[in-house]
């Protein structure tokens, strides 16, 4: 190397020393670097112009083919120009071009004894040599045999070199994707980039971070983002004529590190419709029937109360997988077709869904009886671990090889305590849901308790841990889904050994929401690695993104969501903690000052109407909820004598003695009915009679469940100690719907099979809009009758889906219609009154 | 509200030495207490002026009934049919304020599950006396089976001790009640049943007399009562209850209470120069 060459790659490199350079980055993922080669600097982009072609392997072209799409797009947003890609066989073209950047396994990256088979599943190097740059990753695409059905379906494959190719664009042009459009990512403008010699790998710490569905959400909600973003956002970025485009969702997924690479899922499966439905005459064999003869299934419900205490059902899943295997038909698919990633040869999935059997009921089941299963305090987990015992030993013996991927979920998180249970064999897998993790881990009891309950889970496989986690964002409240995700890495680090590296799974109970992109973006990063430095990803990202002034006071305000977020929400165990108001007042100036120092219709303008989009509301609903009185409706009297006909019309002369119940915003926002839809209620020694009426034509579909069509609900707690509470429903297609809920002196699980059988309601469709009649008799209650002037709690619920949906409630039960504690005050008045 | 404020501009048209109107006003209301009407009245003439409150509130704790109040100073409970009127709602139209020749005050329709009666609490001009009217309402969905006013009587000595910084406690006191034609009833935690024919009762206390709330008196009709009761308690508060013929037409009792400092004797001497009636 001459001595002007050797000054040059000094003077190249001072920068990058200066800073740490491109490999020490701390806001990007921490890399394992190795021993650089000696060759010049190579110089992809001078004075604007590029001196680089793509090269790919010309007998495999497809396989790198992304990969190498996607870095000609990003080099074409920072510069303009578009590089060309080209094979390894187009000799004569590759020879015009200074230096080459090899995408994915080709001749190049073989001649630099770049073995990506040996790295980790989903890893990269990126390395360079005299005039050429390699980035090259373990890819399913180049395994034989991989994309076969032992595999799981297409979902499944491992992209290194497209990890690859992201951490390179990241890296060295800078780019950063925090949001989808046109102004959702970071893409300097580069007119010149010159490489010095490196070799760096990377690979991700866990195999699937399966979010395939909450990133269709966030694009699925067009209402509410287009207006932010512009119309159909969900498209491409424009690129040149014959460019490949590259989808919005797809690139925020490969560069968020959405991965899903080996074929493992925990879910709930088999679906209770598709056994009902395929066995209608053997419904009451697989589905809990209680003493009573109560059965737990009505063909529309998403809980599955499978009857796990019947060894028979397992017998009937093995059948069932059977039948798959075999190309036939099954609860599981078509023609052995799974709809989902499982079941495949490799794993095979079972999980209950959203269900619980109240405790009375199982408590009188005989085999829970006679065997003692619910007698150690342990919610039902030793009913869930027996019949998972039993049907893994099934397993082993008919799909030799196969593993059981299962869920300890709802009341049967915590492993068994019954020492014939205590020893799982080794073909299961667990997915453990982690029901209140991330966003609790600074909190020392929820974090010991977790701590504690994967360790004894590892006990109970065998000193295996958990193949994975399942975590949720906090429903409902902004302030904590902008930062619980955050602590996805300070998660992981926490539970350390006692969880695998199968799956982590992020389930953001409700949408993908990009107003808070920044938690999304440090979350994935973690998910790839929980070493990922979070601080320094956010602290570099608010200056880039909204300019020096902005950035600063927008940096103030994510620290201020974050310290009231441990200190009320995680310190208090409190998913709706009300903030004091002189922070309130702080976050909320500091807003406001952001919005002031940006230029109207600049990109950063546009970032922030996305970034402060649920705030406005967010503050009122905080502001409102300190100042909330609980309403007060006066229940008064049907006139003696009278009975209201039930016909769904609203018309009887004494309705107009009940006083209006006003619906309002159940998080105090201040959204309204936008057709000022209210109940009106009375009584007599019967029961309860109401009517709602509502100006919009609703979404009354018969094949459709009380929750999928417009509805009123109306959720009673007879007395003022909270003991208990009724929760009624009536969609527009009248179906009715009732539960109950015993909360003293013991909380039980909420019984969705609570009848009411004198419970009655019509529904009136009309040309511009439905009226609903309905009867809550007291006589169901088992309740004394409410004395004149005794005051009850209650809560009545509108749910609109037709056109507008909207979401309205007479009490501000801040997104929860069972909140209790914030239930309106029904004061029965007297004859008269 | 605006029918309150209506109010509040009529008695305004009227001001002068005899009047009613009504006061800003909003209860103190306890965390788990709502309210939905809540009214506070000043009644005055020359010599006097009581404050009437009512607020009709919801207490919601576990254990404890609904609760409202009706306040001359202190609580006044009636109960008609079983029902206490601290447990009824109380709308803005069952309201009103009004001021005649001689008279001004506040009326209020109470409805007690169909059995409705009609307070009148008022001043008359030149006297220093509180005057309670109640008579059953023209229109009742129920009969009055039985109807019940028990009178709180904060008599001299509640107040905070100084040593302590609380309030003074139980059996410290000494406490009388004059009866007409001069009986004395001692402190008894019972009731003491009054004499048919009796028609006043002065409640003070020996020991704190100049301090706290002074005496009180209460004047009233007996021929309209089946029993007055009293109960003379060694703590802060002593109680008086009439019961009422379930037919009776009207109802009136006198009250008056200081709102200044005054000792036994010189209560006793107001009492003699006004002429308070029953005495």
């Amino acid at each position: 190397m001459c001595f002007s060459l050797q000054l040059r790659v000094l003077l190249s490199a001072l920068p990058l020393l200066l800073s740490g350079g491109p490999l020490e980055n701390p806001a990007l993922n921490p890399v394992e670097v190795h021993a650089a080669p000696s060759h010049a600097p190579l110089e992809l982009v001078k004075d604007g112009s590029l001196r680089f072609a793509i090269v790919i392997d010309g007998d495999h072209p497809e396989a790198s083919r992304h990969p190498a799409n996607t870095l000609a797009d990003a080099f074409y947003r920072c510069t303009g120009k578009v590089p060309a890609i080209l094979t390894h066989k187009q000799k004569t073209e590759l020879a015009k071009f200074p230096v080459l950047v090899a995408v994915g396994k080709s001749p190049f990256t073989d001649a630099q004894q770049i073995d990506a088979a040996k790295f980790p599943k989903g890893g990269f190097a990126v390395k360079t040599a005299e005039n050429l740059v390699a980035i090259v990753g373990y890819d399913s695409a180049r395994i034989p045999g991989f994309a076969t059905p032992e595999n799981g379906n297409a979902k499944v494959r491992i992209n290194g070199t497209l990890h690859g190719v992201y951490d390179f664009m990241e890296r060295f042009l800078g780019v950063r994707i925090y949001l989808p459009g046109e102004f959702g990512a970071v893409w300097p403008k580069t007119a010149s980039l010159s490489i010095l010699p490196l070799h760096y790998l990377d690979y991700p710490r866990v195999q699937n971070v399966n979010q395939d569905w909450f990133i269709h959400t966030g694009f699925a909600a067009k209402k509410r983002w287009d207006t932010l973003f512009g119309p159909d956002f969900d498209r491409a970025l424009p690129v040149p004529l014959g460019v490949a485009k590259i989808p919005d969702r797809m690139r925020i997924a490969n560069a968020w590190r959405c991965r899903i690479q080996t074929p493992y899922r925990a879910i709930h499966s088999p679906s209770p419709q598709a056994v009902g439905k395929a066995y209608p005459d053997r419904v009451e064999q697989y589905f809990f029937k209680a003493a009573d003869g109560k059965l737990y299934y009505n063909g529309t419900s998403i809980g599955s109360y499978f009857d796990i205490t019947n060894l028979a059902f397992a017998d009937f899943l093995v059948e069932e997988w059977k039948k798959h295997f075999a190309g036939g038909d099954s609860v599981f698919g078509k023609k052995g077709e799974a709809s989902d990633i499982v079941p495949n040869r490799q794993y095979l999935a079972f999980g209950q869904c959203d269900a619980d059997v109240p405790l009375p009921d199982m408590l009188s089941n005989p085999t829970v009886r006679t065997l003692g299963l619910l007698g150690n305090n342990n919610g039902y987990s030793e009913i869930h671990s027996r019949f998972v015992i039993y049907l893994a030993k099934r397993i082993q013996k008919e799909f030799p090889g196969a593993k059981l991927s299962i869920m300890p979920y709802a009341n049967y998180t915590s492993p068994p305590k019954m020492e014939e249970f205590r020893r799982f064999p080794d073909n299961v897998e667990i997915q453990i849901c982690a029901g209140n993790l991330p966003g609790f881990i600074r909190n020392p009891k929820v974090r010991d308790g977790w701590l504690k309950r994967f360790a004894d889970w590892r006990a109970v496989l065998g000193g295996r841990a958990v193949a994975g986690v399942w975590l949720y964002n906090i429903p409902n409240n902004p302030f904590a889904r902008a930062i619980a995700p955050e602590f996805m890495g300070e998660t992981m680090k926490a539970l350390g050994k006692d969880t695998g590296n199968i799956e982590l799974f992020f389930d953001y109970y409700g949408d993908l929401e990009w107003c808070y992109y920044y938690a999304s973006y440090i979350m994935y990063r973690s998910m790839w690695n929980s070493d990922f430095d979070i601080d320094a990803a956010l602290d570099e990202h608010w200056e880039l993104f909204y300019g020096e002034k902005a950035g600063k006071l927008l940096k103030e305000f994510h620290a201020c969501l974050r310290s009231c977020f441990l200190k009320y929400v995680a310190g208090g165990v409190d998913n709706n903690a009300l903030y004091p108001v002189a922070e309130l007042d702080r976050m909320e100036g500091l807003l406001d000052g952001a919005e002031k120092v940006l230029a109207p219709d600049s990109v950063e303008w546009k970032r922030f109407l996305v970034f402060s989009e649920p705030w406005k509301k967010a503050f009122q609903s905080q502001r409102t909820r300190q100042q909330y009185r609980r309403p007060v409706y006066h229940l008064r009297r049907l006139p003696e004598g009278r009975t209201p006909v039930l016909d769904g019309v609203p018309d009887e002369d004494f309705w107009k003695i009940a006083e209006l119940m006003p619906l309002g915003d159940p998080n105090g926002a201040g959204n309204l009915p936008s057709d000022g839809a209210a109940f009106r209620l009375l009584w007599d020694d019967s029961g309860i009679w109401g009517c709602c009426t509502m100006n919009y034509v609703p979404l009354a579909d018969s094949g459709k469940t009380v929750w999928q069509n417009c509805s009123i609900e109306m959720l009673i707690s007879p007395g003022n100690r909270f003991d208990d509470y009724f929760h009624y429903a009536v969609d527009a297609a009248n179906h009715p719907y009732t539960a109950s809920r015993v909360m003293n002196p013991i909380a039980q699980p909420y019984n969705a099979k609570w009848e009411s059988p004198c419970f009655h309601s019509m529904v009136k469709i009309g040309g511009k809009g439905w009226s609903v009649e309905f009867f809550l008799p007291f006589a169901d209650l088992k309740k004394p009758l409410p004395r004149p002037y005794e005051a009850w709690y209650g809560n009545f619920v509108r749910t609109r889906h037709a056109g507008e949906k909207e979401f309205h409630s007479s009490a501000m039960t801040v997104g929860n219609n069972h909140n209790l504690p914030q239930f309106g005050i029904l004061k029965f008045l007297g004859l008269g009154d | 509200m605006k029918k309150i404020f209506l109010l509040f501009f009529c008695a305004a048209l009227f001001p002068g030495l005899l009047g009613a109107d009504v006061k800003p006003f909003r209860p103190w209301l306890a965390p788990d207490m709502y309210t939905s009407s809540y009214f506070h009245v000043n009644i005055y003439n020359a010599e006097t002026s009581f404050h009437v409150s009512y607020a009709g509130a919801v207490r919601l704790k576990p254990g404890v009934i609904p609760m409202g109040q009706l306040r001359v100073g202190s609580p006044i409970n009636i109960t008609v049919n079983g029902i206490q009127n601290r447990v009824l709602y109380m709308p803005e139209e069952n309201f009103s304020l009004f001021r005649e020749k001689e008279r001004a005050g506040c009326r209020m329709c109470l409805n007690f599950d169909g059995a409705a009666i009609q307070m009148e609490f008022f001043v008359r001009d030149g006297s220093p006396l509180l005057h309670c009217r109640v008579t059953p309402a023209e229109k009742q969905l129920r009969p009055i089976r039985d109807i019940r006013i028990n009178l709180d009587l904060l008599t001299s000595g509640l107040g905070i001790d100084s040593a302590t910084k609380r309030f003074k406690p139980d059996g410290i006191y000494e406490r009388e009640a004059r009866i007409s034609g001069g009986g004395v009833l001692k402190m008894n935690p019972k009731w003491q049943l009054l004499p048919a024919g009796n028609c006043a009762v002065t409640v003070y206390d020996l020991k704190w007399e100049r301090n706290g709330s002074g005496p009180v008196f209460i004047g009233y009709d007996p021929a309209l009562l089946t029993s007055a009761k009293l109960k003379i308690n060694n703590n802060y508060m002593n109680n008086l209850e009439f019961e009422l013929k379930k037919d009776f037409r009207e109802f009136v009792f006198t009250l008056y209470k200081p709102r200044t400092k005054i000792s036994n004797d010189e209560f006793f001497a107001l009492e003699r120069s006004k002429a308070f009636p029953g005495l």
